[in-house]
């Protein structure tokens, strides 16, 4: 009976790994499909799903044939021949009295065993999947390879994830290069750089750890905040304030006009030389002398009182100077508290310089750098003329020439005629401004503003390489302006007519300089 | 085969190739005078071979009284018929003691055997009877003997009772209790004829000059015995025995594979008797089908006549004009055959 059924069995063996095979492989398509499919739901990159897939695809298409290779029991073999066949239990029923010696079973055992002779398993058990499982198969085959083939509808959103991504890890980057350079600033004191260093290196971790342009923004932020409550100088206003109005009554005074200039340029070294050069002609000055340059310098210490220390030093170098004594001492301590002073407005500044480099970091990861006239021009340093009035608090000329009647376009330097145009606008009567508010075109001028007249409509926050007192020329600073321009207009928002624009731009600046 | 034919059981062997060969001659001799009525020649013959009775259940006219007849006729049997009606008496049946007086003028009682005193019964219409007339009979029936008087006498074998039944007349009528149905093998449906058969019926009986089929003799009462030993030894495999119980269990309202219908009509399902008639009928019609085991083909063609005599319905399943049929086809549709 054995030997009859086993080219059967290996028949059915056969058939029986084909089926499950088909199975496995539905089973396989449709697995993967669903890990696919939720690429299609899910922001999930394709590329990280595709091998999830695979890797659930397979071990299903395996136990597929696994299940296929268990061995069966003869009697199941059996009877499913007798199905297969029509024979009517026949097979069945003989293997299961496969010993009994009843003459009724040996007729049905050789009964069984004779049609099983006349018939083939070769033509008989011709297996073809079913109708189902064909159709199964092929509505997953097709399924899997669509969402292979096609592009998920959630790729904008990877995109813009990427993106993100990808602003935050320059925004990161930028943050380092700032720190470098900021905490390296000679003005800061070894305490300020370090509670700088601190701060923006926290910042910094934090960007590493973020994913999103929100939680930057978030983060720089917050490290602004930090930077104003936890480094800045809470009297900077203040000591500015006296500085600029000490400055200003100095420079009214022919004797003590260098010291005003110094004092005006927050030039520590030159406000040493003013003094020394005071000291030096102090005994050397007539009465008359010595009472104007006293009363310059007693006028200086009361507008200067909010600077006690340098107001102080200043009142007793006037009453030393009036009273024809000597001044050294007194003029030698005026000199110490003043560039003590001026060293103070010039570590606030770089902190300054920091906090708006911050502020401009995250106006960039925002998307909100903007391109027209009135917005560019706090990025670009330059102060903005409207109507042809400068504006009060520029204190930094660049060349970027920007059109005010162009808004919403930056335009060449050189093309660039007309009132207004990029120069920074101090008074033009102020003493020792270079102001430049007319001209043909935007010249490599630097002019440290001071207040003027003009109408004033913008505030420090919004000029964000504009620090007060602290010009710098604009060798110095274009290729950081130029980067942050191509930054900004690499980012997948900006159109390339645009894009083009501005680099075309910083490159003609660039070649020109 | 070869080596079959020369296994140690030749008898036995022999025994097993000539019920295939009577039983075939004995359905083809019948088919010769009974027109049509294919299935249900089929299964009086089942019945037979599987010694059991039969319940023959048809209107007036449609050959019931023939079949027994010719059947008589081909296994040289003797046939009796007994017309029951609401005046028969049990001793009718059966017989009664008389008193009788030789030739030399002696009396004495003597029993005289009844109708019932054959091989082969028809009682014809047994529903016309009163219930103690249709329980002599039955009695008869179930213990193969008859009690009269003292004496308890054997009936002759083969006995094998076949009762009609009107479906259509009950006015007058004594419905069999449940218990006594159960004492029938097979209940089998003689249903009206076909056109093409009530053609063939008019030519042979009504046109002169038509054919007449006379049926020969094909086996006598020793063969029939042998046939029935014969079929009680068809091979039946374990499979397929846990599918027969199955199918019984699946009558049974309470049972948890019954199905919604068998829940809703039926009152009580077939007895262990119905598993008999069930397995019995299987092993003979696996026989003429020229097999030597039981398929599950055998079970589910002879589940309708072995069941649906068996099935106690409700008043609900009147109410909606549910039959036992419909009810032993849902039965065979819900019950899978286990797997080996």
């Amino acid at each position: 009976m054995g030997a009859a059924l086993r080219p059967w069995e290996r028949r059915l063996a056969l058939e029986s790994v084909q089926r499950w095979l088909i199975r496995g492989a539905i089973g396989a398509f449709a697995l993967g499909s669903l890990v696919l499919a939720v690429g299609w739901v899910t922001p999930w990159p394709e590329a990280e799903l595709r091998p999830w897939a695979f890797q659930a695809a397979l071990p299903l298409l395996l136990a597929a044939v696994i299940v296929a290779l268990l061995p069966t029991r003869k009697l199941k073999r059996a009877a499913n021949l007798d199905t297969r066949l029509r024979f009517g239990d026949r097979l069945a029923s003989a293997w299961v009295y496969r010993d009994s010696n009843q003459s009724i079973v040996h007729m049905q055992r050789a009964d069984a065993i004779a049609r099983l002779d006349k018939r083939s398993p070769e033509k008989e058990l011709v297996w073809r999947p079913s109708r189902h499982e064909t159709g199964a198969l092929a509505a997953t085959f097709v399924i899997a390879v669509l969402l292979l083939v096609t592009p998920s509808p959630q790729q904008a959103v990877l995109d813009r994830q990427a993106a993100e991504q990808l602003a935050v890890q320059q925004t990161s980057q930028r943050l380092e290069a700032l720190r470098q350079e900021a905490i390296t600033a000679p003005s800061l004191t070894p305490e300020q750089a370090r509670r700088l260093d601190e701060l923006l290196q926290q910042a910094q971790a934090e960007l590493n750890r973020a994913h999103t342009e929100q939680e930057a923004t978030t983060i720089l932020a917050r490290t602004q905040d930090q930077l104003g409550q936890q480094v800045a100088d809470p009297n900077a206003a203040l000591r500015d304030e006296a500085l600029a109005a000490m400055s200003e009554t100095l420079a009214a005074e022919p004797l003590a006009r260098p010291l005003g200039d110094a004092l005006q340029h927050e030039d520590a070294q030159a406000t040493r030389d003013a003094v020394k050069a005071l000291s030096a002609q102090a005994d050397q000055l007539s009465d008359v002398q010595r009472q104007a340059l006293s009363r310059a310098l007693q006028r200086a210490s009361n507008v200067g009182r909010s600077d006690p220390r340098s107001a102080a030093a200043l009142r007793e170098a006037a009453r030393s100077i009036a009273a024809g004594e000597s001044a050294q001492s007194a003029l030698a301590a005026t000199d110490a508290a003043l560039r003590e002073a001026i060293q103070a407005a010039n570590a606030q500044a770089s902190l300054q310089q920091t906090t708006q480099r911050l502020r401009d970091m995250s106006a960039q990861l925002a998307g909100h750098m903007p391109l027209n006239a009135e917005d560019a021009a706090p990025t670009s340093g330059a102060g903005v003329v409207r109507n042809g009035q400068p504006n009060g608090l520029a204190e930094l000329g660049t060349p970027v020439a920007l059109d005010s009647t162009a808004i919403g376009g930056l335009r060449d330097p050189s093309a660039a005629p007309g009132s207004g145009a990029g120069i920074g606008a101090a008074d033009p009567a102020a003493s020792g401004a270079q102001a430049a508010a007319a001209g043909p075109a935007a010249e490599n001028v630097f002019v440290p503003g001071r207040a003027g007249d003009g109408a004033v409509d913008q505030s420090l926050t919004d000029q964000p390489f504009t620090v007060r007192g602290a010009p710098r020329p604009y060798r110095d600073v274009l290729n950081q302006y130029a980067q942050s321009g191509r930054d900004y207009v690499d980012r997948p928002d900006v159109s390339p007519a645009v894009r083009d624009l501005v680099k075309q731009y910083f490159q003609k600046l660039e070649e020109g300089q | 085969m070869a080596d079959v034919t020369a296994s140690p059981a030749e008898v036995d062997t022999a025994a097993i190739s000539d019920f295939v060969r009577r039983a075939k001659d004995i359905e083809v001799e019948l088919r010769k005078v009974i027109v049509g009525q294919h299935d249900a020649v089929r299964q009086v013959l089942l019945a037979l071979f599987a010694g059991g009775h039969v319940l023959l259940e048809g209107v007036p006219g449609l050959g019931k009284t023939l079949l027994v007849r010719t059947l008589g006729d081909v296994l040289s049997l003797r046939f009796n018929r007994i017309q029951f009606t609401p005046d028969l008496m049990p001793a009718d049946i059966v017989g009664t003691t008389i008193v009788s007086e030789d030739l030399d003028g002696r009396r004495a009682l003597r029993f005289q055997a009844g109708p019932v005193f054959a091989n082969i019964v028809l009682a014809d219409e047994i529903n016309r009877a009163t219930p103690k007339t249709q329980s002599a009979l039955l009695e008869a029936m179930q213990e193969q003997t008859v009690s009269a008087g003292e004496a308890t006498r054997p009936l002759p074998r083969p006995f094998f009772v076949m009762a009609t039944q009107n479906p259509l007349e009950m006015e007058g009528t004594y419905p069999l209790p449940e218990a006594q149905l159960d004492r029938f093998l097979f209940k089998v449906q003689v249903p009206f004829p076909r056109h093409a058969e009530l053609e063939q019926i008019l030519q042979r009986t009504i046109r002169p000059g038509g054919p007449e089929a006379t049926p020969r003799h094909v086996a006598n009462a020793e063969d029939v015995l042998r046939m029935l030993r014969v079929a009680r030894e068809v091979v039946l495999a374990p499979h397929l025995a846990t599918y027969a119980v199955r199918l019984i269990l699946a009558t049974h309202p309470n049972e948890s594979a019954a199905p919604p219908a068998i829940r809703q009509y039926v009152r009580h399902g077939a007895s262990p008797r119905g598993l008999q008639a069930l397995v019995a009928g299987a092993q003979v019609r696996a026989l003429l089908e020229d097999r030597f085991n039981v398929a599950r083909e055998d079970l589910q063609a002879v589940a309708l006549p072995a069941l649906r005599h068996r099935l106690i319905l409700g008043f609900e399943a009147q109410a909606d004009g549910v039959t036992p049929d419909r009810l032993v086809g849902d039965v065979l549709s819900s019950v899978q055959v286990p797997r080996p």
